[in-house]
């Protein structure tokens, strides 16, 4: 009995020293190589930051978060780690961040304006735009629609005439029912007079993989999480949500010149839950702004398609408001679920 | 892939499998900390690795943490995660007939024999078993996660209505908290920790290891049973037993492997339908639940086979076969290694890596298993007084660690007392876990698949996977009566 | 035979109130579809429940169940649960040792050359697994600022 104590202490610790040793030279623990931005008000002092992404692992919003995070975590000279809490089209996890505790340690991922669909609905929704103090978005990409390679629709105008054709039958995968996608294609439907069937999922890589495998026939996302799927050939875009055809996709028409007049687009944005110190919120905000500025991150991200748009928290303060009235408006005509 | 191979043999990675193997075993054995939150614990960790290397490191954790489950799980009824709760029915019976050393051979040979099928599955096959999982739309995921429950309620020996009850608990409770369709907020009653829902961990840790604290210190027995050390020689098992066992061992490999491949499908299923076939076949299927070398070697192998199998959607599609692998999801992404067939062009080395070094992890397990063996089953000569009082402080610990909130501690607490009752009842739990954990994915996936319904795609139920899968389902709700049927006839004949 | 008949009634009865529970709650979820499965779930809850009173009635049921020791297994739950309320207050390093003394001398353990050890060991054990290993936050007790 003592015998299998002092194994079992012994193994315990070969493994704290070994991991130890582990921390130390990976060059990620706390204390330390802190960047100029550690000391502030004695945070982070080398505590775990995590990251809540409401999306499922592999998601673009979850590839967005992990790749700030490992640069994060040098700027701020502690471990930052990633949360997934997918469900609910993002909704579980912004309320999971809405109910962390304030304290700087947990921040999230908010994508607008998918955040504030819900909100416009106080019953069901647990957070409200105060709910969150943004501390700088790192994204916006925009939205896309896509077909199966083997699709006989090549741009909005089949699509629309296959709608017609087959009412309700034309099937759409989303990350949910109330996220951006979805409003993209239910304004698509208002202003053709059409009727889509939305199959939510939980995740972009769960919704692109059930059209490659044909149980639905479309299927809206955003760019970024698309990329690998559409160089391999899987799947066809036949029409992207921002005002001007995107970089990456040259021949892709947008929804404007196919008639369709909205702006689709998923910004992503760090925020901490409202509450939080305003010296810890300066000391994250300019860690994350060290982040964007940092030549070796904007290399990975231009190699990665990653569409990187700072905005800093004040100016992201004001998108929060102008999206959310944009939202309550569109809301008081077409109340959505 | 040659490059690849000896970058595997470096001593370096060998260093990691080591390690990575005997740490996840732990974790695994230790009930409240598995193998998701073992790989999760090790990525950061991994950061400044090699990708090779941290993948290699990242592999070892998972197939041993699937493993180390098992130790607990047989030898003191305290499964170390929810996977290793199938090895609780064959496993501690032979514990508690003193052949706990046996059992430990039994379970680390066939996890290994699993292991390396899976591993070698993933290695030649994964691009053609990719198509496969992806011809599982909603519909089919929804009758393969039923198949799990359909399954244990067909298990239930005798006792059909008492495991209905138990499924319909678990499938009720599993709707608390958001759901995943339209995001409404159900049953919560405006309690925050319960927003996600009932947190899983606590809840499987509560109804099996905290309830077998209670039924221990209730028992007033001394200690849990004395190994029978007159058992043929070093591991217990005598060569000619292997082979006895050989068939199954394969059998339920295969079976792991494919269902692991299954999205969503996961542990529970592969155990539950290699348990299930391996009674089928048995020549003395009573024995099965009362100790049965191969009902344990069947789950054993599959559990295991499950880990080689969950990465072959992963690596191929992105898609994660179980919990387990969407967090190997997040570590490959860390190397910033997308998967799709850029894993396998682009950095293809480290992708073999990756796969030779689950090969030979599986071997570290049997190392650690079958000399560990005599060592680990002397556990169940520690006086319970002592044994129980550790492994209450264990699951407290483990309960708390996930969420960090001592709310998920008293819930485990209740559902260890809830556990302890239905297990003086005779009411089994086990239909309860698997429904509670399942009954998530069941209701989307049918949600969704009424939504393809409704859309006008009425062929969905009746496509040839789906009505294989609808005809799998029903075979095995029905087997409990098809055994009583040949019963009976069976006695007529003796009559 | 007559006291565990009465406890198939007690399980029957935690049912119904569960099942009714969930019914009731069902009402005020928002979107139609979620709340057709758990209604589906209660109800045959509540038959299942149904069918075991009956059985019970009609004496068809042969099963007799043992709850012989609850009575310690009863007392252990209550000593965990202080456990863990204490922790929250004064912190798990303070009341793991003194649970681990309490219940393993309550389970019938004496002797102190083994009482001790495993206490220290195991806090000592929880340090460098949870906090130096693995770094995940271990209460430390509101009256200590955790």
């Amino acid at each position: 009995m003592k015998k299998k104590l002092a194994i079992l202490m012994s193994a315990a610790l070969l493994i704290a020293s070994l991991a130890g040793c582990g921390q130390k030279s990976g060059g990620n623990a706390s204390g330390g190589n802190a960047g100029s931005n550690g000391g502030g008000a004695g945070f982070p002092a080398g505590k775990n930051i995590e990251i809540i992404v409401g999306f499922a692992a592999g998601s673009a919003t979850d590839l967005n978060a992990r790749m700030l995070a490992t640069y994060l975590e040098d700027e701020l000279g502690t471990s930052v780690t990633i949360a997934n809490r997918e469900g609910g089209g993002g909704e579980i996890g912004w309320t999971a961040l809405a109910n962390a505790k304030a304290d700087g340690y947990t921040i999230g991922v908010i994508n607008s304006p998918a955040f504030q669909l819900p909100i416009q609905n106080p019953d069901t929704c647990k957070f409200t735009i105060d709910s969150f103090i943004p501390l700088g978005n790192m994204v916006t990409d925009p939205g896309v629609i896509l077909v199966g390679a083997d699709s006989p629709i090549n741009n909005i105008e089949d699509l629309v005439a296959a709608a017609k054709a087959n009412p309700g039958g034309v099937t759409v995968s989303v990350t949910g029912m109330n996220t951006s996608e979805a409003r993209a294609i239910n304004t698509l439907a208002k202003t053709f007079d059409v009727q889509f069937q939305l199959i939510p999922y939980d995740g972009s890589t769960e919704g692109i993989n059930a059209l490659i495998g044909n149980h639905v026939q479309v299927s809206c996302q955003n760019v970024g999480d698309i990329l690998p799927q559409l160089a391999q050939g899987n799947v066809k875009a036949i029409a992207v949500g921002s005002k001007e055809r995107s970089d990456l996709l040259p021949d892709v028409p947008t929804y404007g010149e196919q008639g369709l007049d909205f702006n689709q687009f998923s910004m992503r944005t760090f925020c901490v839950p409202a509450g939080t110190d305003p010296e810890i919120v300066a000391v994250l905000e300019a860690g994350i702004a060290a982040v964007m500025e940092n030549p070796d991150f904007v290399k990975q991200a231009e190699e990665a398609n990653v569409l990187l748009d700072y905005q800093d928290s004040a100016s992201m303060i004001q998108v929060y408001k102008d999206l959310d009235a944009q939202w309550r408006a569109e809301w008081e005509v077409t109340p959505w679920a | 892939m040659l490059e690849s191979l000896l970058t595997v043999i470096q001593p370096v990675n060998l260093m990691w499998i080591v390690i990575g193997s005997v740490v996840g075993a732990i974790i695994g054995a230790l009930p409240g900390l598995t193998a998701t939150m073992g790989v999760a614990l090790f990525i950061p960790l991994t950061f400044a690795m090699e990708p090779a290397s941290g993948l290699i490191l990242l592999a070892a954790v998972y197939a041993a943490a699937s493993f180390g489950g098992n130790i607990t799980a047989i030898l003191i009824k305290t499964p170390g995660t929810p996977d290793s709760f199938f090895m609780v029915m064959d496993g501690y019976p032979m514990t508690l007939k003193g052949e706990g050393r046996k059992a430990m051979s039994v379970t680390t040979i066939t996890a290994t024999i699993g292991g390396v099928v899976g591993a070698l599955t993933l290695l030649f096959l994964a691009p053609p078993l990719a198509s496969l999982a992806i011809k599982f739309g909603p519909a089919q995921t929804f009758l393969t996660s039923m198949l799990g429950i359909t399954i244990i309620i067909g298990l239930s020996k005798g006792a059909m209505l008492k495991g209905m009850l138990s499924a319909c608990l678990g499938f009720l409770l599993a709707t608390v908290g958001m759901d995943s369709v339209a995001a409404n907020l159900r049953f919560t009653g405006g309690v925050l920790e319960l927003y996600e829902g009932i947190p899983m961990i606590p809840c499987v840790i509560g109804l099996f290891c905290c309830a077998q604290v209670f039924s221990l210190a209730a028992s007033r027995k001394k200690q849990i049973a004395i190994p029978n050390d007159a058992v043929a020689g070093k591991t217990g098992l005598t060569l000619k037993e292997f082979f006895q066992h050989l068939w199954i061992t394969i059998e339920s490999s295969i079976i792991g492997t494919i269902v692991g491949i299954i999205p969503a499908a996961g542990s529970m299923v592969a155990c539950g339908l290699s348990y299930s076939e391996a009674r089928r076949q048995s020549k003395n299927p009573d024995l099965f639940g009362d100790g049965a070398p191969d009902g344990l070697a069947a789950v054993s192998a599959a559990n295991n086979a499950v880990v080689g199998g969950s990465l072959v959607p992963l690596l191929t599609l992105g898609i994660p076969g179980n919990g387990t692998a969407a967090v190997f999801l997040g570590g490959l992404l860390i190397h910033g290694m997308v998967p799709g067939p850029d894993l396998f062009s682009q950095h293809a080395e480290a992708t073999y890596s990756l796969l030779f070094g689950l090969i030979a992890c599986q071997f570290v397990i049997l190392v650690i298993g079958l000399f560990g063996a005599g060592l680990f089953s002397k556990v169940t000569s520690i006086p319970n007084s002592v044994l129980v009082p550790l492994i209450a402080v264990f699951t407290v610990l483990g309960s708390f660690a996930i969420r960090g909130m001592l709310f998920d501690v008293f819930l485990m607490i209740l559902f260890g007392a809830i556990g302890y009752y239905a297990e003086r009842s005779r009411i089994s739990m086990a239909p309860f876990v698997l429904a509670f954990i399942l009954g998530p994915i069941v209701e989307k996936q049918f949600r969704r698949a009424m939504m393809l319904m409704a859309s006008g795609d009425t062929g969905i139920f009746t496509n040839p996977l789906s009505l294989f899968l609808l005809a799998l389902n029903i075979l095995c709700l029905l087997t409990p009566f098809i055994n009583e049927i040949k019963d009976r006839m069976a006695k007529k004949k003796e009559a | 035979m007559k006291k565990t008949q009465l406890y198939d009634f007690i399980t029957a009865g935690v049912i119904y109130a569960i099942s009714i529970f969930f019914l009731t709650g069902s009402f005020s979820i928002p979107t139609p579809e979620s709340r057709i499965m758990p209604r589906v779930y209660a109800i045959l809850l509540i038959v299942c429940a149904t069918i075991l009173v009956l059985r019970r009635l009609k004496n068809k049921d042969n099963d007799s169940y043992d709850y012989s020791g609850s009575h310690i297994a009863v007392t252990l739950i209550a000593m965990m649960a202080a456990y863990v309320a204490a922790s929250h207050f004064v912190g798990m390093y303070v009341t793991t040792p003194i649970f681990l003394l309490g219940s393993m001398y309550f389970l019938g353990m004496r002797s102190w050359k083994v009482l001790i050890p495993v206490a220290v060991g195991m806090d000592v054990f929880i340090y460098l697994v949870f906090s130096v290993v693995f770094k995940v936050a271990i209460p430390m007790g509101v009256l200590f600022g955790g």
